[in-house]
């Protein structure tokens, strides 16, 4: 036998050629979520719109922060959705939803010109128009997901989250629930791997985006910050923060971390770099639906953190001397390695 | 709300630390006694070996 | 819809055919913001501008009666991109309400998170955002004469960023398809690193407190910002003159573009980066720790700088209404505090005093059309209410560092005529001097030139604020932050620079809480509407009289000129302003001139 070829390993066509995700930032936003997945890197949103991840349909993303085209150009594609000209395509909501009954004129947010009337169209209008259409739905960012810090009490606009509006037991055109991708803003890559989740199970390669009972991905916030918070050890040996900028843990000044779900302290902000607890923010719990109001004034010790940290104070003192002990044993190279002339690792030399 | 109505929202719970009075409370921590940090600020076990061993050398502990 | 009248007799100038043109939304941004205008075909320039503001969060009204120490966390949120901007000045204004100083090494600390805010935001929105304004795919749509001569025009200064050709630079700013479009998005990822590293998270960042930072700091921090320094630097030493290169080519080849969003010079700078050994966050001293800034406070009029003290700039503040959807507050608004801490008298319209009422209502370009209220600054020298702007931040920073002729790092050194930065040998380049000198004019390309600048000054002033970083840690100095008591009464500022420009935060407490809570951005100087004595804010005049270049008639029209316009401030809206394209209605009116004509 001379030469084998060697064959390609096919990579699937997906089951749809191309994918629209339109991105409606005029919640009530800041459009830090938009700015985000500019900072994502696992995958960027080049490498998706580019075509660098094998198997997924081609992506055209039409965001207002990025879109080259302008005004009745970029809102075209937004009556293309609503005409179902865009099947399938993903809708990607950012920003608080506001209440526009518990006034009788105007607007809280819109975006848009509605030809008849002259008069801006609400982003509640273009929700309702658009989400019963789409594929899927993603609420990015906690003001999408919960409401988050515009809907804090003693807000004037009533504002709220996506499933709050939609209400829970909405399903999108192809059956799934609303996403939820919440974080204030939302995890870089967090976002980016939901988003390519999806994307691979619209191209028929993986099944139902597994969500929890907040409507989270589960493999992204199943766990707590201090789960994965690289200075639970301190806790462990009760060792805690007086002050800001120690490197200690920081549950008595105010860090949510032991109950807010969150992997941020456990994948860093970026490239392994950055974080909130990890490298001396206090957990905010920005991520979770009491967001701010359960978790405010954010500088107070959590009322709970009071009597666990107790206990563990006791428990880790001691621990701290036991350990300093087997320490201090460690650091202590073995007797045998010395210059001396007689060898005393144990072998029993024959020949010399 | 009006801008002069008194807020009811509390805004600390009693019994509980506030972050900033902590240090006036409890006292610096130890490793932070003196301003500067030594490396117990960094590490309670074992930690007079952990520091530098001549007066010339900065105290210089983790992060 | 057409409207015919009759032209007055006297009248200067013939009957104008004014076609509509909106552009709603305004992409490639922040925030959503609109525009409406009329066109003048026939003689190429914009006769009307409005631009409104489609988004209300009510930040002032949600925070009165939380907690003083939240103010920064808040607030970051006011803004996506720059809200560690907010942050910051809200850290400011707590220093002050709290009487409590920030410790010398968290100043550093916040100094290197904000230079690297500037050096990341300033290349996202350049050349990911405003770029494609110049790149091949737009100007090919638009002024395809343009692009043929691009095509043969050789780039000056093709030796240090390697595009032979002006079109070579705006191919490679074809979005996503761009060689440098895809090397910003990049370096905008570099850049935030950086910004991690300082305040834990973007853009809302996680270790910034009331009292200074909770960073820990350790050479390696400093030497991991240091070392991804450089890389931007390296970087900085191409992008600038490749800007330059292209902005020149455009006044060479449109003469007359100077002319593109021009305004009078009527600019604010509030100042940026602290020194800790002159800033002790008391008012009684702001004037003198203002002035010690590493980027210098003014309000600088037609060439000449009017004042540089914070205390000055504090107590001009107005904000008036007049086309906006609130209820005024001046008659029945309750006055927060009478006088600033040194007794001078405050004024109800300014920040500490003001009440604000949403009135949500209907759109009326003739009567109120926007969110957006009208800052302004009182000049008591000539009584006029300025409606000055930032120019985006750069320009206004950069001039008004310049002509104070204060700052003087070595890595940084202001001239009273221009800025020098000076920026040290790299891998493969040796040192580079950059010298910014003040322009001509107030306009468009002189703003997008002055950005990318300024990510140069913010990389030099870095290699100060790392150099006085790590000897504090070597020294011992390591605290970060500095502990207080928050008080049952008080009142606070903070001046700073968000990245678009001038910052303020004015907090009364009463009680332990929030009474009143303002944040004056630089969008709402930028973007503000016509206000109660009928003068248009700098978006609206800076587009009105703004001449078109652009090849295309009404049928096809990008209305590219009035985009670089509008993007040279690098609107900021995550409180909106609309611009609007609307169907080509044609109107024939008399020539008038609605500059002061509707309040």
């Amino acid at each position: 036998m001379a030469t084998q070829s060697l064959q390609p390993r096919a990579v699937p066509k997906p089951a749809v050629s191309d994918v629209h995700i339109i991105w409606i930032t005029a919640g009530l936003s800041c459009d830090g979520d938009s700015v985000s997945v500019t900072n994502a890197e696992q995958p960027s949103i080049e490498d998706v719109v580019m075509g660098a991840i094998p198997g997924l349909p081609k992506v055209h993303l039409h965001n207002p922060v990025l879109a080259v085209e302008v005004g009745d150009e970029f809102m075209k594609y937004f009556y293309q959705a609503e005409r179902g000209e865009l099947d399938p395509f993903v809708l990607v909501v950012e920003g608080s939803i506001p209440n526009e009954r518990i006034k009788s004129e105007g607007y809280w947010a819109a975006q848009g010109t509605d030809p008849n009337t002259g008069q801006p169209i609400t982003t509640c209008e273009w929700i309702d128009r658009l989400a019963p259409k789409a594929w899927g739905v993603i609420a990015a960012g906690t003001c999408a997901t919960y409401g988050g810090i515009h809907a804090m009490a003693g807000n004037p606009t009533g504002c709220m989250g996506l499933v709050d509006y939609l209400g829970k037991s909405w399903r999108s055109a192809a059956g799934l629930p609303v996403v939820n991708v919440p974080g204030c803003p939302v995890q870089p890559d967090n976002m980016m791997e939901a988003v390519l989740y999806l994307l691979y199970q619209a191209a028929g390669l993986s099944p139902m985006i597994p969500l929890d009972e907040q409507l989270r991905p589960t493999w992204l916030f199943g766990k707590t910050v201090h789960e994965g918070c690289d200075r639970a050890g301190y806790y462990e040996q009760g060792d805690f923060a007086h002050e800001y900028g120690s490197p200690k843990c920081l549950v008595k000044i105010g860090c949510w971390g032991p109950v807010a779900n969150c992997n941020v302290t456990k994948r860093g902000w970026m490239r392994g770099i950055g974080g909130c607890p990890n490298v001396g923010g206090i957990c905010i719990a920005c991520t979770m639906p009491g967001f701010p109001d359960k978790f405010m004034p954010f500088m107070d010790q959590p009322p709970g953190a009071t009597l666990s940290s107790l206990i563990v104070v006791s428990y880790g003192s001691l621990i701290r001397s036991l350990r300093s002990i087997t320490n201090a044993a460690g650091n202590k190279e073995p007797k045998w390695r010395h210059r001396g002339s007689r060898l005393t690792t144990g072998y029993q030399p024959t020949s010399y | 709300m009006a801008h002069t109505k008194k807020s009811e929202i509390s805004s600390h719970t009693p019994g509980t630390n506030r972050g900033e009075e902590m240090r006036q409370s409890k006292g610096p921590e130890p490793g932070r006694e003196h301003g500067g940090r030594t490396a117990r600020d960094s590490t309670s076990i074992g930690p007079k070996s952990k520091g530098p061993i001549d007066p010339r050398m900065p105290n210089m502990p983790p992060a | 819809m057409a409207t015919l009248t009759e032209p007055l007799s006297g009248t200067e100038r013939k009957s104008r055919n004014l076609v509509e043109m909106n552009w709603d939304p305004i992409t490639r941004i922040v925030g959503s913001l609109g525009i409406f205008t009329k066109i003048d075909f026939d003689n190429r320039e914009v006769a009307e501008c409005y631009s409104t503001s489609s988004i209300f969060r009510g930040y002032s009204i949600f925070m009165q009666g939380k907690d003083p120490r939240d103010a920064p966390f808040i607030t970051s949120r006011i803004c996506g991109i720059c809200g560690d901007n907010h942050a910051t000045c809200a850290v400011y204004a707590a220093n002050m309400a709290f009487g409590c100083k920030t410790p010398e090494l968290g100043e550093w600390i916040i100094n290197l998170g904000e230079a690297a805010e500037y050096m990341f935001d300033h290349n996202l929105y350049q050349d990911n955002l405003v770029g494609v304004d110049f790149c091949e795919q737009m100007v090919k749509q638009t002024n395809p004469a343009v692009l043929a001569k691009a095509e043969n025009t050789p780039a000056p200064n093709a030796d240090k960023h390697g595009y032979k050709t002006i079109a070579g630079i705006m191919r490679a700013l074809n979005p996503f398809s761009g060689e440098y479009y895809r090397e910003a998005l990049q370096m905008s990822r570099l850049t935030r690193e950086m910004f991690c590293l300082m305040e834990g998270r973007h853009v809302h960042p996680s270790t910034l407190y009331p009292g200074g930072v909770g960073t820990v700091p350790t050479i390696q921090v400093f030497t991991d910002y240091l070392v991804r320094l450089m890389k931007y630097v390296e970087y900085l030493k191409k992008a600038v003159p490749l800007h330059d290169d292209l902005f020149n080519f455009f006044y060479e080849a449109l003469p007359g573009y100077e002319r593109v969003g021009q305004r009078r010079v009527l600019l604010g700078c509030w100042g940026s980066f602290n020194d800790p050994a002159v800033c002790d966050y008391r008012y009684e001293n702001m004037a003198d720790w203002g002035r010690a800034m590493y980027v210098t406070p003014s309000v600088v009029v037609d060439g000449k700088v009017v004042t540089n003290s914070l205390v000055d700039i504090n107590l001009g503040m107005r904000i008036l209404l007049g086309s906006s959807y609130y209820n005024d507050w001046e008659s029945t608004g309750e006055t927060f505090v009478k006088t600033d801490p040194l007794g001078n008298p405050l004024d109800k319209r300014h920040p500490w005093n003001q009440t604000t009422t949403p009135k949500p209502q209907k759109r009326d370009f003739k009567g109120k059309y926007t969110w957006v209220m009208s800052p302004r600054w009182f000049d008591k020298n000539t009584a006029e209410h300025l409606a000055l702007d930032t120019g985006g931040g750069p320009i206004a920073r950069l001039w008004a560092t310049a002509l104070n002729n204060l700052v003087d790092i070595g890595y940084i050194q202001a001239t009273g005529r221009s800025v020098k930065i000076n920026l040290p040998k790299t891998a493969l380049l040796p040192e580079v001097q950059f010298e910014w000198n003040i322009p001509k004019w107030s306009n468009a390309i002189e703003r997008d030139r002055a950005r990318t600048y300024f990510q140069a000054y913010a990389a030099a002033a870095a290699f100060y604020f790392l150099e006085k970083a790590m000897n504090a840690v070597r020294e011992g100095r390591t605290r970060t932050w500095a502990d207080f008591k928050v008080p049952e009464e008080a009142m606070g500022c903070g001046f700073h620079e968000a990245v678009r420009g001038v910052l303020s935060h004015h907090v009364v407490i009463r009680d332990r809480k929030i009474a009143n809570y303002h944040p004056y951005p630089p969008t709402p100087w930028n973007a503000s509407p016509r206000d109660v004595y009928g003068t248009p804010g700098p978006y609206e005049d800076a587009i009105q009289n703004t001449p078109i270049f652009e090849e295309n008639g009404p049928e096809n029209f990008k209305g590219i000129d009035i985009m670089r316009a509008v993007r040279s401030f690098d609107p900021c809206l995550p409180c909106g302003v609309h611009m609007y394209l609307g169907g080509g209605k044609v109107l024939r009116t008399e020539h008038s001139s609605m500059l002061g004509a509707h309040s």
